[in-house]
């Protein structure tokens, strides 16, 4: 084997004393998708920050061609040919497309100005090139977070001339236009690139890995070839412990209809969408990114109400018009966007989770904060969720468990319906597991679960049924035991 | 260890500060100077006291400034009206909340930012009160009413203390023990994730600007108890050394951020400095220097903290 492209050795970094990088060593070979994988905290997003410019290591060393690579910051990183599309998505709203793309290196005119008309061209090629169904004048602040992620996508192809780094690029995409990014990746890697590839998901791992690197706290326990390693050795690399089944089985629902949609309708977003929802029922929504299956739930959860349409609850109909009424009717509303609208970032997790039912523990408008601390600790035990300290701000908590504690307040809530919007998103296996677990259970409880999704798998595997969206329509709702995904792709596409 | 450096370094910076000034003039530890600076500071400790509250929100108040001018004389204008104190006191901290409702509404309802918002009742307010009183001073009191800020309680507690005092452990409270307290900080901290909790975003909003303003009033009309007068101009740039105090206590201009406890801190800092600039004779045109500097070193310390630690 030739001399590889990349060479990362020994590399170390701690955040203030704690260690997140203990000597790891990548080496990265043209024309090959090297898969990155680890549990959330593993130290995956570190390593590839550290590559980027992002952060500084702390010792190590960075070889490139053969040569010493100093990286000061991003910049030194992108003209050395190394680029990355990030998780969470780092676009400047207010700008286009084409002034995103080109953020940092736009070309200019030979008197010194900007070339706005050249900028402009040159995205659309790139979008265009690559079957992206955007235009490049389009301001990014209007766009979908799926939408985004192609931007993103753009961006780091833009730029990309040796190695690109992608960490969970399919996460907010949909079965098509992941697809296409899969399409693109083996046409850089033909080119001679080296793609670090960052996923959770094993599906993807198999299908483009041609080797593999596994970190776990922060140390890397394999690297090697794809071909040399399966599922359940990964899987134990990963976890450290072996997981045997990831979908537990569920109970039956039972006849009763807890909640009924009519014809609900908003406005482009969704229209003519019926549905019945049972109780201890997990009713999966499958549809490609824009399919209006959020739009729908935010109607359900009174945070945007459909125009049209009826809700009944327990057969009874109900408005709510906002939130509050919702949940005081027995909704939780765990989101796609936990950044976005999820996470209080300053507030410790006990906050987190109780901040939608104050109600409870209060005595009018006072508080009653052992309360609410003995209620919070019970369910952090129950859910495993993992804070150095009980004051530690969950903007500072690894993914996973942001995601364990938005859950903790809906059950802190006492929610029985909740409508779970991709619940795994961006959240390493063993908590996926967990998250499994704690669903089975709350329908075993006599909970109902609306559970969206754009992990075919999950969706076969965690839903009594599957209504499919196209479109803004609900065009089919089926068993979920012996559908195939190729089905429910049929109806969504 | 770093949470705890974070949270006690404007304390440790206080202490310093008045032992360093202990040991460097000896007027410093009198209880003159300690009762003037008390009596000079309380009127901008109180108000960041409320401004705290609307920060920790998410939001800032501009208007506090203007604010201080209007209640003012709208309190010594009762005095004059030969209306007993408390009643002036009343009236004062109720013309306070009124401004803040209206501020409140103009964030809420018009779906102004703010900045934006305050930056004109801050306008608003003053062209009020400069309008109500032709800009003449309200004078000639004859209540002697300046107890208010000039009084001492057992001879040496100066009486603002007591208002400082009461004020400060109350909004502790609030903000500690009552969900309006737990929503500003979920409100500041994401406004978008508070509404998907069924906050009731704009009515808390509005009980927060009221809340700021009711606490600006009774600054008013401490201040004008302190000149035994109704300024029209009175409280004219205090706007900035508010949140120049809040942000030095560790508030946040993003929100989500801030004590009490911190900004009452921040505010004594101020007050020190300017009391020990004066004391060692050092210009007042430095004095704005240091203070301006003080701001930007504790500000860019907490950047470099949360940096670090992300």
């Amino acid at each position: 084997m030739p001399e590889p492209l990349l060479e990362m050795t020994g590399v170390s970094k701690s955040f203030g004393g704690n260690c997140v990088l203990s000597s790891v060593s990548l080496a990265l070979w043209p024309h090959e998708v090297h898969v990155l994988v680890g549990e959330n905290g593993a130290g995956k997003s570190t390593l590839m920050k550290i590559l980027n410019g992002v952060y500084t290591k702390d010792s190590g060393e960075v070889r490139l061609g053969g040569s010493d690579l100093a990286i000061g910051g991003p910049y030194d990183a992108r003209r050395a040919g190394i680029s990355m599309i990030f998780q969470e998505q780092i676009l400047a709203n207010d700008l286009t497309i084409a002034q995103n793309i080109f953020l940092g290196q736009e070309p200019t005119t030979s008197s010194g100005f900007l070339d706005n008309k050249t900028q402009n061209v040159r995205a659309q090629e790139v979008l265009d090139r690559h079957h992206f169904p955007l235009k490049a004048t389009t301001r990014v602040g209007t766009l979908t977070r799926a939408q985004k992620q192609l931007v993103e996508i753009a961006r780091a192809l833009a730029t990309a001339a040796r190695v690109l780094v992608m960490d969970e690029p399919t996460a907010v995409l949909s079965h098509k236009e992941s697809e296409e990014l899969f399409r693109i990746i083996a046409e850089l890697k033909a080119k001679g690139l080296a793609i670090v590839y960052i996923s959770h998901r094993m599906e993807e791992l198999e299908r483009l890995a041609d080797r593999v690197t596994i970190l776990r706290d922060g140390k890397c326990v394999f690297t090697g070839e794809a071909s040399a390693i399966d599922r359940a050795g990964i899987i134990r690399h990963m976890v450290g412990r072996d997981i045997h089944e990831l979908y537990p089985s569920l109970p039956e629902p039972s006849a009763e209809v807890v909640l009924a949609a009519e014809r609900l309708a908003y406005g482009s977003e969704y229209r003519d969408v019926s549905f019945e929802l049972h109780r201890g029922e997990i009713l999966g929504f499958a549809g490609l990114v824009g399919a209006g299956r959020t739009a729908v739930a935010h109607g359900i959860f009174g945070l945007h109400p459909p125009q049209a349409g009826m809700i009944l609850l327990h057969g009874k109909p109900v408005r709510f018009r906002s939130t509050g009424e919702s949940i005081a009717a027995g909704f939780g509303y765990l989101t796609e966007d936990r950044k976005g609208n999820g996470i209080l970032p300053d507030l410790p997790v006990t906050e987190n989770i109780s901040i939608a039912a104050l109600d409870s523990m209060s005595n009018g408008p006072v508080l009653s904060l052992p309360d609410e601390a003995r209620r919070c600790r019970e369910l952090v035990k129950k859910l495993n969720i993992k804070a150095k300290s009980s004051a530690m701000p969950i903007g500072r908590l690894s993914g996973g468990n942001q995601q364990k504690a938005l859950l903790a307040r809906w059950l802190f809530a006492g929610s029985n319906i909740l409508l779970l919007d991709e619940p795994t998103q961006g959240v390493d296996l063993g908590t996926r597991a967990e998250i499994y677990l704690l669903m089975r259970e709350i329908v075993a409880a006599g909970g109902s679960i609306l559970m969206i999704s754009s992990d075919l798998p999950e969706l076969l595997g965690m839903s009594h049924r599957i209504a499919v969206m196209r479109r803004g329509e609900l065009v089919t709702t089926m068993p979920a035991a012996g559908a195939t995904q190729e089905q429910v792709m049929r109806h969504a596409a | 260890m770093r949470d705890l450096l974070k949270k006690f370094l404007p304390f440790a910076t206080l202490i310093a500060l008045f032992v360093g000034l202990a040991i460097a003039s000896p007027y410093f530890l009198t209880v003159g100077n300690l009762s003037a600076v008390i009596r000079q500071t309380t009127v901008i400790t109180i108000m960041a006291i409320g401004m705290t509250v609307v920060m920790v929100a998410g939001g800032i108040d501009l208007s506090v400034g203007s604010m201080v001018g209007l209640t003012g004389v709208c309190g010594t204008m009762l005095i004059a009206a030969h209306y007993p104190t408390w009643i002036a006191l009343l009236g004062a901290i109720l013309a306070g909340a009124v401004c803040g409702l209206a501020n409140g509404a103009g964030v809420v309802g018009l779906k102004i930012p703010p900045f934006i918002a305050t930056l004109g009742t801050m306008g608003i307010f003053r062209g009020l009160v400069l309008l109500i009183t032709g800009g003449i001073p309200v004078a000639d009191l004859t209540h002697n009413f300046g107890v208010l800020a000039n009084g001492n309680v057992l001879g040496v507690i100066p009486v603002p203390l007591i208002f400082l005092i009461a004020v400060g452990i109350l909004i502790y409270l609030v903000l500690k023990f009552t969900k309006l307290g737990r929503y500003s900080y979920a409100i500041g901290s994401n406004i978008e994730a508070a509404r998907c909790s069924g906050i009731r975003i704009g009515l808390y909003t509005i009980l927060i600007y009221a809340l700021n303003g009711a606490l600006t009033g009774l600054s008013g009309m401490i201040e004008s108890a302190r000149l035994v007068t109704g300024q029209p101009t009175a409280g004219d740039g205090y706007e900035l050394r508010v949140i120049a105090a809040v942000v030095i206590g560790g508030g946040s201009l993003n929100g989500g951020q801030g004590t009490v406890v911190g900004t009452v801190i921040g505010a004594l800092i101020m007050g020190l400095l300017s009391n020990g600039c004066n004391l060692l004779g050092i210009s007042p045109f430095l004095q704005q220097i240091i203070i301006g500097a003080v701001i930007v070193l504790a500000v860019s310390f907490d950047e470099l903290q949360r940096r670090r630690m992300a």
